[in-house]
């Protein structure tokens, strides 16, 4: 089975998150980045599989140079190759639009039995990218995918929905988009690390189209104001209680 | 036209439709355009009076028994036919794994740009303005839209449901032109989530629990709370990461949203990345044993102190007040 598995460089955000002057982005100084939750899950996915019945991981990112960082990252867990689109141009013109578009051209050039994605970027959050290949693409896609398992030739996979989970079945080639907490990634072993750090990661150019979602600006939610400390241990119950009694929620 | 997708389950509309169905009435009255709402599927008439309660002027009905099971790529192009066919300005569907999905698949058939998860929308000169939740909900992007149709889809509970009954609702019958390629995927089975209370979504209380809960066995007393309150528990990452509950239950950033009218954190330090989880929340109760823990700037109500204690001893009392 050949998976490539499509991935995102993001800032971890902490407890204190900065928005820059320009509105544009968050300050990133102090601050990591990491591999995407979503797409961690789907790395390890990948790696499993290939495990259990051999193939290869393919990884590819579009991003800024450091994001092959992320690629190493991906490589050192198990994954086999790796691809970097270096997004020219500002950051900001990467919406949506322009990133699967690059995507699925990179992936005419690639070789594969699926596509994994991520449900959502931590940033971003658009929740499109991984549809809007598999569509430019023509390939049959389920979105938010939990389980994955192999029953002659087919794939049967169970996505998460409000009422439960719904169960598809499809063929390869096909693209799936993976969601966090179906499995826990691995860390690197300290030979994925140092292969990684000498694999050679193929790079190309790429620029964006025009994007249709524009961003004006970034901003804080209103936070919720700060309350009462009622007391300290059991001794607080009583007032708490009266509270809650006012507010109607117990007797 | 404003067009609205209605998504219907179990054979009921889902709330989230009935969300958008008013944002639409807002947004159709503020730009004098009609209200429209879109089913697609089988046996699709009984759902016309819940349309018509809330304000749909006109209704298109897509109904084949092909489209009786759930289609990702049967239903995407019974949506895009008909936003070919009617050219609305707008179309709006709730942010569910169906809503999402679908416009996802219509904005790349379209070639049209979608503003996934909005939290806020306006008409103001004649565009629209819209906040979108970015970074899973930390940050708001405030965003436009080049081009019509305009897609959207919205937060679910960010919007309130408030009926307006309409007189008068057109009926309209579409044909989908459907191949077989395009009912290839098809959903086979829906695994309805057996719960023993109320699901977190719908819940009135929540009891959530983070590493200060310690182990799986402690999470027993905050489900014995849940249940005083007819409840349900949640928990932060850290707690699912332990192995202590399901993945289902994790409330932030990378879970689930809920909004009850009481949220108790215990043991729960209150990063943002939780926060927005459960920041709708009517109240706040926080429970951890660090006064200076973030979760007392971020609470209504706090109480220091070990949760192992205080817990055990709530439960108590409120079987006592229940007499
Ligand atoms: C991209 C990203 C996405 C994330 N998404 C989510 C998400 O969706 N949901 C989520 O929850 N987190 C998420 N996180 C993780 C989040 O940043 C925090 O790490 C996490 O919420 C902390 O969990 P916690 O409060 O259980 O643990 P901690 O931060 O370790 O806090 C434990 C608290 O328990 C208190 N405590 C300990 N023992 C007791 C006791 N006996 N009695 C009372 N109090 C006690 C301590 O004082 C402390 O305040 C995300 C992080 C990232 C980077
Ligand atoms: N710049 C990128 N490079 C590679 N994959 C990406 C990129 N942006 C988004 N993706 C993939 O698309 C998924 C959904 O992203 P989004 O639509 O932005 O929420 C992510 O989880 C990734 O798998």
């Amino acid at each position: 089975m050949k998976i490539v598995v499509c991935l995102k460089r993001v800032l971890d955000t902490q407890e204190r998150v900065e928005i820059a002057p320009d509105g544009k982005r968050l300050v990133s100084t102090g601050l990591d980045y990491v591999m995407n939750t979503h797409d961690e899950c789907a790395v390890e996915e990948a790696i499993r599989i290939k495990e259990a019945k051999g193939g290869q991981v393919t990884v590819l990112s579009l991003g800024p140079s450091g994001a092959t960082e992320t690629i190493r990252e991906a490589i050192a867990m198990g994954a086999d190759e790796g691809l970097l689109l270096e997004a020219e141009g500002d950051e900001e013109a990467w919406g949506p639009k322009s990133t699967a578009s690059a995507l699925a051209e990179a992936l005419k050039g690639l070789e594969f039995d699926l596509v994994f994605f991520g449900l959502e970027s931590g940033d971003g959050s658009h929740h499109q990218v991984g549809l809007a290949v598999a569509e430019a693409l023509g390939l049959p896609a389920v979105d938010g995918v939990k389980k994955i398992d192999f029953q002659d030739g087919k794939i049967v996979v169970r996505r998460a929905v409000e009422l439960g989970e719904e169960v598809f079945e499809l063929e390869p080639p096909a693209v799936l988009t993976l969601v966090d907490g179906m499995n826990r990634p691995r860390h690197p072993s300290l030979r994925g690390i140092m292969l990684a750090k000498r694999k050679e990661i193929k790079t190309i150019k790429v620029a964006p189209r025009e994007e249709p979602l524009r961003l004006i600006q970034l901003r804080k939610p209103p936070e919720r104001a700060g309350g009462e400390i009622l007391g300290e241990g059991k001794g607080a119950i009583p007032k708490l209680l009266e509270k809650l009694h006012e507010a109607g929620l117990v007797r | 036209m404003i067009l609205t997708f209605i998504e219907e389950r179990k054979g009921a509309i889902v709330d989230a439709s009935l969300e958008a169905l008013t944002i639409g009435r807002r947004l159709a009255k503020d730009s004098g355009l009609p209200l429209v709402a879109l089913l697609i599927g089988a046996e699709l008439e009984r759902h016309l009076p819940k349309l018509r309660e809330f304000g749909a002027e006109r209704a298109i009905l897509v109904e084949s028994p092909a489209l009786g099971s759930y289609s990702p790529p049967g239903y995407a192009k019974a949506l895009v036919n008909t936003i070919r066919e009617k050219g609305p300005k707008v179309v709006l569907a709730g942010a569910t794994a169906m809503g999402k999905e679908l416009l996802g698949r219509a904005a790349a058939r379209l070639e049209r740009g979608l503003a996934t998860n909005c939290t806020e929308l306006s008409l103001r000169d004649g565009s629209l303005r819209l906040v979108r939740a970015v970074w899973g909900g930390i940050i708001f992007a405030d965003v436009e839209l080049a081009g019509e149709p305009q897609l959207l889809t919205l937060m679910p509970h960010a919007f309130p449901a408030e009926p307006e009954l309409n007189d008068r609702l057109e009926i309209e019958r579409l044909e989908a032109p459907l191949e077989e390629a395009d009912l290839r995927l098809v959903v086979r089975e829906l695994i309805e989530t057996v719960r023993k209370g109320v699901s977190l979504n719908e819940a009135e209380v929540v009891v959530a629990g983070g590493r200060g809960v310690g182990s799986e066995e402690g999470f027993k007393k905050l489900e014995e709370l849940a249940s005083l309150f007819g409840g349900a528990v949640g928990a932060t990452r850290i707690a699912i990461n332990n192995g202590w509950r399901p993945p289902e239950e994790q409330i932030g950033q990378t879970g689930v949203r809920v909004a009850p009218k009481l949220y108790f954190a215990c043991g729960i330090s209150g990063a943002v990345q939780h926060m927005v989880g459960c920041k709708d929340a009517k109240i706040i109760v926080a429970i951890n044993k660090d006064p200076q823990a973030p979760i007392f700037a971020r609470a209504d109500y706090g109480i220091v102190g070990d949760l192992h204690e205080v817990v055990p001893a709530l439960i108590e009392e409120l079987k006592k007040a229940k007499g």
